[in-house]
């Protein structure tokens, strides 16, 4: 890396840092600590739930999945909109007005302290996992790409993201979001001008994206109904919906955000941001994907794009192969430029026979290429043993670092930095939150002042902050990074969507109902991903919920009913 | 749900649609 992106990145960390420590001297009390006085705008709560979701594996292995299967992703999203909808009207009101520091908190006064607990642990054991995964992914390919140390790259992106969130709290978190998204987008549309421009002189936008439509990549909407295809209008639009209701209403990373608006009305127009710029952010990061393949059917593309592989087998037992390999691809790689050379010819030159021709040559030449980099996929499982060898989440980074402008290099890791750390900083503030105010407050120190909560708050921030580190050095074998952190999420987020439509749609529901349903919930949703895996991780949610709502009914029908607390919503 | 509420989910919908509409025509115009 050039010195002046060094700079770039300096520069960002400095700032980054700067800006959340002198957030230090607003946040000297609880309140303040992890709910900013509930005194921000609700643009930059918007804009801060949106840093917070967009981490850097969603940057970095979107635009991979759009460079490998097209815009098909984007449906993943389809629920969002929907979902924003039904909690600004639920429980955005429902919690600002129960005056909670979490989520959970609000399940003891509707059910019980069990309750409260479990699913407050739960929320912290799959988050403090989440953390460091999203701590490691970003620091595993950088580390790769750019030769850098793993653990110092770790601690790079941790510790800095650690020290400005223990001193700053929420108010840190959220201001640092607003700038770190305004990183991500600059260095985002820096690469789609670094792109379009890479273009070869006789070859236009419009005909380079045809030839992309050409191989499908294009085609964003999938209307079959199939349970075990991932990413389907359906399953984004149903499976998303629960996933995102799961995500935005009963994560304390998330809630935490909106808890901190003036007022219950800005409050939802801070979900309102996400509902009307998540869709056509997440097309345009999956767009740059696209034209990184247009990009690469002109410019020679790595075989492998993890070089530490690419390294291995050139130098290792299968060499001879490997080269052998090499030269084929080399050769298609030609053919294949060739071919799209004349595609765009007779695409800029309206022959419609042309046209017919040299797209089936074009489609042809593709997947003779495909075909070569599935063999070279083949030997690295073969020669490393790692069965789930996939390089999707190395092809952006690749091309930022050997492709784009000093300068705008040191701008994008500087993005893939942000959005790791802007999602980092989110989870250790709701992490600090959950561990003080549902268990330390609760069951260890009930009365002590309000500085010794914040002395603590700071305390768990800093060490959650080294869990999601050490979790990350470990956590060095990753497969495709964006699924990870969703199905570790889809284990139980269903299963807590379901307790809180028990607690917050219905009166009959009670204490026992509301917990063995959490158990018989989390229980279906491993019964099912073990015994039926061919069903889309999306669709787990809707097991979830679907289970625990029946479970908890038929349980609180037969249990003497409870009398809910008055609705604080009311 | 107030009359204020109801607009904007009714905005947020529609903007979806047109989304929604908008990646399928980019799909029918391109993938020729």
């Amino acid at each position: 890396m050039h010195l002046l992106d060094w700079a770039v990145v300096a520069v960002y960390l400095v700032w980054v840092v700067h800006d959340g420590l002198r957030r230090t001297v607003s946040s000297d009390k609880m309140e303040g600590y992890f709910l900013a006085g509930r005194n921000l705008p609700w643009w930059a709560v918007g804009l801060s739930v949106m840093a917070t979701q967009l981490s850097a594996i969603t940057l970095v292995g979107t635009t991979g999945q759009g460079y490998q299967d097209g815009l098909r992703f984007v449906q993943f999203y389809f629920g969002l909109p929907l979902a924003m909808i039904i909690l600004s009207v639920t429980v955005v009101p429902f919690f600002y007005r129960a005056n909670v520091y979490t989520a959970y908190e609000y399940l003891e006064q509707r059910f019980d302290a069990k309750t409260r607990a479990l699913t407050s642990f739960l929320f912290l054991m799959s988050r403090g996992l989440a953390c460091g995964v999203i701590v490691a992914a970003p620091s595993v390919i950088l580390s790769i790409i750019l030769d850098w140390n793993l653990t110092l790259t770790v601690l790079a992106i941790g510790l800095p993201t650690a020290v400005y969130t223990m001193f700053g709290g929420v108010q840190a978190v959220t201001w640092t979001d607003v700038k770190q998204m305004g990183v991500i987008v600059s260095g985002v549309t820096a690469a789609v001008i670094v792109l379009v421009i890479g273009l070869p002189d006789d070859v236009s936008l419009t005909s380079a994206l045809h030839i992309a439509g050409s191989t499908g990549r294009l085609q964003a909407l999938d209307f079959r109904l199939d349970l075990s295809e991932t990413y389907t209008f359906w399953s984004g639009l149903i499976g998303g919906l629960f996933l995102m209701l799961s995500y935005f209403g009963c994560d304390q990373s998330q809630v935490q955000r909106y808890l901190t608006a003036r007022s219950i009305d800005e409050g939802r127009r801070s979900l309102m941001v996400s509902a009307y710029v998540k869709i056509p952010l997440q097309v345009l990061i999956l767009l740059t994907g696209v034209l990184v393949f247009v990009f690469y059917l002109f410019a020679r593309p790595p075989m492998l794009f993890n070089p530490q592989h690419d390294e291995r087998l050139r130098t290792g037992g299968a060499a001879l192969e490997y080269a052998a390999l090499q030269a084929r691809f080399d050769e298609a790689h030609e053919a294949r430029r060739q071919a799209a050379f004349r595609a765009s010819e007779a695409r800029q030159g309206r022959d419609a026979t042309g046209i017919e021709a040299s797209t089936r040559e074009f489609r042809t030449q593709d997947a003779a290429l495909a075909g070569i980099r599935r063999e070279a996929a083949d030997l690295v499982m073969r020669a490393s043993g790692d069965e789930r060898y996939n390089d999707v989440n190395y092809v952006f980074p690749t091309f930022v670092t050997t492709r784009m402008p000093i300068g705008l290099v040191g701008l994008m890791i500087a993005a893939i930095f942000a959005a790791a750390m802007s999602s980092i900083a989110a989870e250790l503030n709701a992490l600090s939150a959950a561990t003080v105010i549902d268990f330390y407050r609760r069951h260890v120190r009930a009365d002590a002042p309000d500085r010794h909560y914040l002395i603590v708050s700071r305390l768990a921030t800093g060490a959650w902050g080294l869990v999601a580190c050490v979790v990350a050095v470990y956590a060095t074998t990753l497969g495709s990074l964006i699924e990870v952190v969703n199905r570790f999420g889809s284990f139980f987020y269903g299963s807590l969507l379901g307790v809180f439509v028990l607690a917050i749609g219905t009166k009959r529901a009670t204490s026992l109902g509301a917990f063995v349903g959490l158990l018989a919930g989390m229980t279906t949703v491993a019964y099912v991903a073990i015994r039926y895996p061919e069903i889309s991780f999306l669709w787990h949610n809707v097991v979830g919920v679907v289970a625990v709502v029946i479970v908890g009914l038929l349980i609180s029908a037969l249990t003497p009913s409870q009398q809910p607390p008055s609705n604080p919503a009311t | 749900m107030t009359s204020d509420i109801r607009a904007t989910a009714v905005t947020v919908l529609a903007t979806e649609a047109l989304a929604i509409a908008a990646l399928w025509l980019l799909g029918r115009l391109f993938s020729s």
